[in-house]
């Protein structure tokens, strides 16, 4: 029997935040600590930026521009318009931004498949991408949420750890790097969050009939869980904020599910070693809940690894004829269709699996055009007449 | 395998290795000018020609210098199997089920 979600999240009960009251050191000031220390370089959030409040009420600051764009290797591999989306919606909001080579994986995928487990070669790679984008001037914006767990965690761990510190020192000294750690470590939808409000003065669809569910990304919300984005405007300050405010601001109807804390499937390492227990869990626990409690137009996510999950997972339910059949968009790609972005020449909605084309229909845009149009430039691809598509053919 | 990273550690890179993987200094001054003069000139392609290994977003992928820096990283940590990996150009190091 399915759980009144609606009714849980409807507590009468009011959570006030009150950051003085918390006994833990904000890990912010414990990385000015060490800068003072002479441990490491604590680079600034570059102005402008925003403050919004983190799940323990405490300012966290979001840059709006200047960023190093830490980009994923899921997304670069398999959703490749989720971080074009990102770069579009930057470019059109006429926000700086730096797309570097000089980055590396963040490893995280390989020590949760048990590649790699040896904490001072993870921390060295926060750190020499770190530096990378401090050496760059820019500031760094994650893509991938866990790169952004993953490297909260290595926060942490290079927090408490002298020894960890000294043995990662003698790392960078070899590569002759300063030891950097940012000031705050920010997702790409906490930026996306901070903008909302700008993304949907931009907007150039009526989204108000569309409706949707939201999957929170567990390495955004449950590693270093505080560090999250929380409003008591979103379902009381109960969960987090980013994404569904996002949704919000464009005139989305969020619908609730009862399984909203569940993991997606991907389960940080069961896709990588266990994939078929991630493909069950992604479709009994979450894409059918759905379809049974809201029956959503989409459902919106913001990391790699839940927007791949959830929608490739639904592709061999067909054939075991299960009730599955929801798009699945990061919300980078949501708001830059909303602010008229191609499908797919931005966007690239044909990588994904699950058929958004109804989604498209309902969100008043004309499909079968827009694929005319990128055909139209894969046969000039094939006839080598471009090389490559440029953002002047993404009307930015 | 200890997670340290010792004297001893460093000491087993061959000479060969400590210059394939650390760039000149020369080279890292020209990588870091080279970085700045791409700041505020955003790339213009969308879509990197298919290469291997190569990010969609950025012009050619990543950096040579990233690439032996994470090389550099693995050595100094005990993780020879995934310099070998690299090397190699395999983009699966991991143990798990492959489909």
């Amino acid at each position: 029997m399915p759980i009144d979600a609606e009714g849980v999240a409807k507590s009468s009960r009011v959570f006030h935040r009150d950051p003085e009251t918390v006994k833990s050191v904000p890990i912010r000031e414990q990385v000015l600590e060490l800068e003072a220390r002479g441990e490491w370089i604590a680079q600034r959030v570059p102005e402008p930026y925003a403050e919004v409040a983190n799940k323990l009420g405490r300012a966290k600051k979001i840059p709006l521009a200047r960023t190093w764009h830490h980009k994923s290797c899921g997304q670069c591999g398999h959703i490749p318009g989720y971080s074009t989306s990102i770069f579009w919606l930057h470019r059109k909001l006429g926000l700086d931004y730096h797309d570097p080579r000089d980055q590396t994986s963040c490893t995280a995928w390989n020590y949760y498949a048990s590649a790699t487990s040896n904490p001072t070669a993870q921390a060295a790679v926060a750190l020499r991408n770190f530096a990378a984008a401090y050496e760059s001037g820019y500031f760094p914006l994650i893509h991938c949420a866990t790169s952004y767990g993953h490297y909260k965690e290595v926060r942490e761990e290079l927090i408490g750890s002298q020894k960890l510190r000294d043995q990662v020192r003698r790392i960078m000294d070899m590569m002759k790097k300063p030891m950097v750690m940012p000031e705050e470590i920010v997702h790409y939808s906490e930026w996306v969050h901070a903008v909302r409000d700008r993304i949907a003065a931009r907007k150039v669809l009526d989204l108000s009939n569309v409706v949707a569910t939201v999957h929170p990304a567990c390495h955004y919300h449950k590693l270093v869980a505080e560090d999250a984005i929380y409003d008591p405007d979103i379902y009381g300050g109960q969960r987090t904020a980013t994404v569904t405010a996002t949704l919000k601001a464009l005139g989305v109807q969020v619908a609730d599910y009862s399984t909203w804390f569940d993991c997606c499937g991907f389960g940080f390492r069961h896709i990588l070693v266990q994939r078929d227990f991630s493909r069950s869990f992604a479709v009994q626990r979450k894409i059918e809940v759905m379809k049974d409690e809201a029956n959503p137009d989409v459902t919106v996510t913001h990391d790699t690894g839940c927007v791949t999950t959830l929608d490739q997972s639904q592709f061999a339910a067909r054939a075991h004829q299960r009730r599955v059949g929801i798009p699945v968009l990061s919300e980078a790609q949501l708001c830059a269709l909303a602010m008229g972005a191609h499908p797919y020449r931005v966007c690239q909605l044909h990588w994904h699996n699950t058929d958004t084309r109804k989604l498209l229909e309902k969100m008043g845009i004309d499909h079968e055009a827009r694929w005319r149009e990128f055909e139209a430039d894969v046969a000039r691809l094939k006839r080598g007449e471009i090389q490559f598509l440029g953002w002047e053919d993404a009307d930015v | 395998m200890p997670a340290t990273v010792s004297t001893a550690g460093s000491a087993q890179l061959s000479d060969r290795d400590r210059v394939a993987a650390e760039p000149a200094p020369e080279q890292r001054d020209e990588a870091t000018t080279r970085r700045r003069q791409v700041v505020g000139a955003a790339e213009r392609r969308l879509h990197a020609p298919e290469k291997p290994g190569a990010g969609r977003n950025s012009d050619q992928g990543q950096s040579e210098t990233a690439a032996a820096e994470l090389s550099l990283i693995w050595r100094m940590t005990g993780e020879t199997d995934l310099v070998e990996k690299l090397a190699q150009g395999s983009g699966r190091a991991g143990r798990g089920e492959e489909d």
